[in-house]
């Protein structure tokens, strides 16, 4: 589960009762994505940079769309105290456009789950967030996008606690190919002000995906 | 009119040079007798001359023209009168110069005009016209009230045209076209307009000649007048919209992602947000560079489709006009010649 990527298509069907032929019948974008992520904790001398690979699946039927995000990505620092780990990251996201406002005005619900390998070189995290997506589409085949999100559960394995954390996102969209083929950049930033033992050890993860995903 | 005028004063200043040329020495001697004021020498001899020889057309006008001038000069005017009836049966159309004869001379000529039954001034205009769609416009003077009657005689034609009583300018108008509507035969046909007053008789007649021609088509339109098709399509002007929303969204993104970064883990931003939002403006940069697509004008292809319909339902019309045309026939009417009797 830690390193294989899950059939998220299937489970998420499975979750709203869709059939296999539902499925298929769907929208359906499988990608790959390049990623860079910086990862800061506790203080600036343990930030830690690095790159990484990534998966995207992304299934919409009308107004609601669930994407799936994977990453894994090796990062390390500069200062001595910075450590070296591995960064794994899956992320579900559902968003459903707000009537006649969609897609300018969409809410999103998510879950997102980090391990770090080794185990307690930071954080493995475990956050649910509700949030506001806005897409503006510039042309014919781009679209920008902005988001924002309230994270008001988070779980740490070290413990502590983050009464309110946000996330940001924003990025750009390409349709190539009569739709069929789509490459996207998009850079997401998550600050969780954690306290532990009442000491202040927040958490800020930065990820910049460059991606092409294929489907229709 | 203008033409017998002319001609009048032609005779009357070419007098010598003409009478050097063509006439009887007798007839020269008449007049160079009247142009001496020798008046009874001239009738004298100008009534020899009608006596004793044989006279061109010319020479007899002349003669009746210095008796009648002699007679007037010695107040002798019945006699003038009777010589210029004479001189108008011989010539209808011909006139006396006004401003180089006298008034006396001419009244009395008018007096014999007013006394002798006779056609003048006969002429058939030229005319062109589909069969059935036009006249032949005949202009006749008559010098008193007489029963009229204009005849057409040509190839197996024979038809009065016209039968009345007027005197003074008369219009009679012909349509050469055969019963049934079809067109008389080509050929010289001969205007007579036979004028009777009493006893008096006096016709005279013009020759035409008629032949038929095609009937011009219409040529098809390609456009109609004072209408052209408009554009459909137009190229909008460059949108720099994607740019200002690229723009906003990005910036929105950075600012935010900028103002939220927790100060106490990093201050600058990080490498992913800088590319991400390079890419974003750059994009909307772009799309607004890119030349917009043309895209196509309803009302303009609505209008020209229009148009076009308008242009074929005209066409269709010609067409039909060019089927009826076809089986219509041009008449051409040319006057020949003036024949006096």
């Amino acid at each position: 589960m830690r390193r294989r990527a899950v059939p998220i298509a299937a489970l998420a069907g499975a979750a709203l009762g869709w059939s296999a032929g539902q499925v298929r019948a769907q929208q359906v974008r499988v990608g790959a994505e390049g990623v860079l992520v910086t990862y800061s904790e506790i203080t600036k001398d343990r930030e830690v940079a690095g790159t990484g690979i990534g998966g995207r699946l992304e299934v919409q039927r009308g107004k609601l769309r669930l994407v799936a995000h994977v990453l894994r990505a090796g990062l390390s620092g500069q200062s001595a105290s910075a450590p070296t780990f591995d960064l794994i990251k899956l992320d579900l996201r559902a968003v459903r456009q707000i009537g006649f406002l969609g897609p300018l005005i969409s809410v999103e619900l998510g879950i997102e789950r980090r391990w770090i390998n080794p185990e307690f070189a930071a954080q493995d995290v475990g956050t649910v967030r509700v949030g506001v997506l806005s897409e503006v589409r510039l042309g014919l085949a781009i679209t920008s996008w902005v988001r924002g999100a309230l994270i008001p559960v988070a779980r740490f394995n070290g413990g502590g606690s983050s009464p309110l954390g946000v996330e940001l996102g924003f990025g750009t969209v390409f349709d190539l190919r009569r739709d069929r083929l789509r490459a996207a950049v998009e850079y997401e930033l998550q600050r969780l002000d954690r306290t532990a033992s009442g000491f202040d050890v927040p958490i800020q993860v930065s990820v910049g995906r460059f991606g092409l995903a294929i489907g229709r | 009119m203008r033409r017998a005028a002319a001609r009048v004063a032609a005779l009357i200043l070419l007098l010598p040079a003409t009478l050097a040329a063509q006439q009887s020495a007798t007839v020269r001697r008449a007049r160079q007798a009247y142009d001496e004021l020798n008046y009874d020498s001239a009738i004298a001899i100008a009534q020899r001359a009608l006596r004793g020889e044989p006279l061109t057309r010319g020479d007899l006008l002349q003669s009746y023209e210095v008796l009648g001038f002699a007679y007037a000069s010695i107040d002798s005017t019945a006699r003038a009168v009777e010589s210029f009836r004479e001189l108008i049966l011989l010539d209808p159309d011909r006139d006396l110069d006004v401003v180089r004869v006298s008034p006396r001379i001419t009244s009395l000529h008018a007096v014999a005009l007013g006394q002798v039954l006779v056609v003048r001034r006969l002429r058939a205009d030229s005319a062109e016209f589909v069969v059935g769609r036009g006249r032949v416009p005949i202009h006749f003077q008559l010098s008193r009230s007489a029963v009229v009657r204009t005849r057409v005689v040509g190839p197996g034609t024979d038809v009065v045209v016209d039968s009345q009583s007027r005197a003074g300018e008369n219009l009679v108008e012909w349509n050469p076209a055969a019963p049934g509507g079809r067109p008389v035969a080509p050929g010289r046909y001969e205007i007579r307009v036979e004028a009777a007053a009493g006893r008096e008789r006096f016709e005279r007649s013009v020759a035409v000649t008629v032949a038929p021609g095609p009937v011009d088509t219409v040529p098809h339109l390609t456009a109609l007048e004072g209408y052209a098709e408009l554009p459909e399509y137009e190229t909008p002007r460059r949108n720099w919209t994607p740019m200002g929303v690229a723009a906003l969204y990005t910036s929105l993104g950075v600012g935010a992602s900028l103002a939220l970064q927790n100060q106490t883990l990093r201050r600058d931003p990080p490498r992913e947000l800088l590319a991400v939002g390079g890419v974003g403006l750059a994009a909307g940069f772009l799309l607004s560079l890119r030349r917009p697509e043309p895209r196509p004008v309803l009302a303009s292809i609505l209008f020209n489709r229009l148009l076009r319909e308008q242009l074929a339902r005209r066409n269709e019309e010609i067409a039909r006009e060019n089927t009826a045309r076809r089986l219509e026939v041009m008449l051409s009417i040319v006057p020949v010649r003036e024949a006096a009797r």
